[in-house]
């Protein structure tokens, strides 16, 4: 197998597409199409290099325009020819998941290149697909979510987030600790979409949508697009100076199954964690930051705990007693996560691993970790029946 | 009459749980090789695999597992806005299934983790029931 590396990314200004404040107005097309472009400036690599390489497409499968876009026809809008395509649709996680596509293209031997590219545009406006959402969603929220009037992730974040107070005693100011402290990551970078001063008072006085679930403990939806070049490490290398290196993965994929009384509060990573950090030759006090899949605060506290840098229950502890901010003991989203930096629909978890290749090749300015060699980034996605994350990856990047 | 609310979408794996809904009863999956009871309903036993599973009455009686407030109506119809705030719980059954269930009660706020309910039915057509739980 050979090594793989990331040789180059970009990253596209977040918007929420308000023209009225002068914020651009894109669709996922236009965002796909101008973040390659982007990507190849910033690689050095012409439209007529690129045609002579061996490399494939990997796109996540966005929620704009409420319908499908098939890959061959986002090549074919790019006027691309690429080897092999593919779409994730992991929803959270298709950043990591494509992540692992590109990895294993690459590392066979089959492809030199993979060019991943994240974009969605849940702010703009596109014909629905159902009367009352957006999408047609998942067969078991239409079932046996939406006629009892859930409110889709929020509500089933709702359950976990209640869960883990009750179970743990987990309470609102260790999740606000983590709200606040994403966004003073947030205010440092410049991609980020919210990056205003986010007060205790601010966040407790946050509406409550689903109890105990406030606005602050969510996301804030953005329109924008993220393109990452992975390549062996023989091309990276005549690509960058600086390649940031995919060290190891593995995956969790609907866990505990068979069991339909599952601690709703347990995200079951921990193996896979030990794995990941046993083959890049790592212990977890090598680990220089973690850029955790935030969907909601609780998600972020509860994978502290999973991910085992906190016991069983005690991540409101753990954030209690130790700064997660950028030069604290353990940096948590350094670049402000999707609470504060934005959720570009399915493309969100692409941030967490722009900013942690940002961190490794030492272009984090004023949030850098200072001489950060390896850092932990997961993918999380789709909130199951009676469950938590269907889909779950850790992976383990480094510049050595 | 629930005319403006989503429903179900009736198909072969689903109609009998919401069919038994409509004539008051709540009915469950069991596997009728190794005896597991599983929710929402499936083609396969999730544990043995085996495709043989049976439709079992389910006593109704269960606790709360979690639960939330709606006080806020995004992505379903407008027309749940009338009722709110109104509370949804994972109840967990004695038979070892949770299912998502509205809470009937004057005041959501009474609901805690533990609360002993049990099931009453609402009939929405004939061939479609939803559950909805009671505190005790």
């Amino acid at each position: 197998m050979r090594k793989v590396a990331v040789s180059g990314y970009s990253i596209m200004k977040p918007s929420r597409a308000r023209k009225d404040k002068g914020e651009e107005v894109y669709t996922t097309e236009q965002y796909q199409a101008f973040a390659l472009n982007k990507l190849l400036d910033a690689v050095g690599i012409s439209k007529k290099n690129l045609n002579s390489m061996k490399y494939g497409i990997g796109l996540n499968r966005p929620m704009w325009p409420h319908a499908m876009i098939w890959s061959s026809e986002v090549i074919a809008n790019l006027g691309l020819s690429p080897s092999l395509t593919f779409v994730s649709d992991h929803g959270g996680a298709a950043a990591f998941f494509s992540m692992v596509q590109g990895y294993l293209s690459i590392a066979s031997g089959k492809l030199d290149h993979f060019i991943l590219i994240g974009a969605d545009t849940p702010m703009m406006p596109a014909p629905m697909q159902s009367r009352f959402r957006p999408e047609r969603t998942w067969r078991y929220e239409i079932n046996y979510e939406m006629p009892i009037g859930m409110v889709g992730p929020l509500s089933e974040g709702a359950f976990i987030m209640r869960r883990h107070m009750n179970q743990y005693g987990t309470n609102e100011e260790q999740l606000a600790n983590i709200a606040i402290t994403s966004r003073k990551h947030a205010m440092l970078n410049p991609n980020a979409y919210l990056r205003k001063p986010l007060t205790i008072d601010e966040y407790m006085k946050s509406p409550v949508i689903a109890s105990p679930m406030r606005v602050m403990d969510a996301v804030i939806p953005i329109n924008g697009a993220y393109a990452i070049m992975l390549s062996s490490e023989e091309h990276a290398k005549k690509i960058t100076d600086r390649p940031v290196y995919i060290k190891s993965f593995e995956t969790a994929l609907n866990t505990d199954a068979e069991n339909d009384l599952r601690d709703i509060t347990d995200l079951k990573m921990g193996a896979a964690t030990d794995k990941v950090l046993e083959e890049s030759g790592a212990s977890r006090k090598d680990v220089d930051f973690l850029q955790l899949y935030d969907d909601f605060t609780i998600i972020v506290l509860m994978q502290l705990e999973a991910l085992g840098f906190a016991k069983p229950g005690k991540g409101g502890h753990f954030i209690e007693n130790n700064d997660i901010s950028y030069n604290g003991v353990l940096p948590v989203n350094t670049g402000g996560g999707q609470l504060s930096g934005g959720q570009a629909g399915t493309a969100g978890g692409f941030s967490l691993f722009t900013e942690a290749i940002q961190q490794l090749r030492g272009e984090a300015s004023g949030r850098q970790v200072k001489d950060c060699k390896m850092g932990l980034v997961t993918g999380l996605g789709g909130l199951g029946y009676n469950g938590n994350l269907l889909n779950k990856g850790v992976m383990a990047l480094s510049n050595y | 009459m629930q005319n403006d609310k989503p429903l179900p979408e009736i198909d072969p794996i689903n109609s009998q749980f919401f069919k038994g809904l409509s004539e008051d009863k709540l009915l469950i999956q069991k596997c009728i090789k190794c005896g597991n009871t599983q929710f929402y309903p499936k083609a396969i036993c999730v544990k043995c695999y085996s495709v043989d599973l049976e439709w079992v009455k389910s006593s109704g009686e269960g606790k709360v597992y979690s639960f939330t407030e709606i006080n806020r109506v995004i992505m379903n119809s407008k027309e749940f806005e009338k009722e709110v705030p109104y509370v949804i719980a994972s109840v967990e059954l004695k038979e070892g299934i949770r299912l998502y269930s509205r809470i009937l009660s004057e005041n959501g706020k009474n609901v805690k983790i533990g609360d002993p309910v049990r099931v009453v039915f609402r009939t929405v057509s004939e061939e479609i029931g939803l559950p909805e739980f009671k505190l005790l």
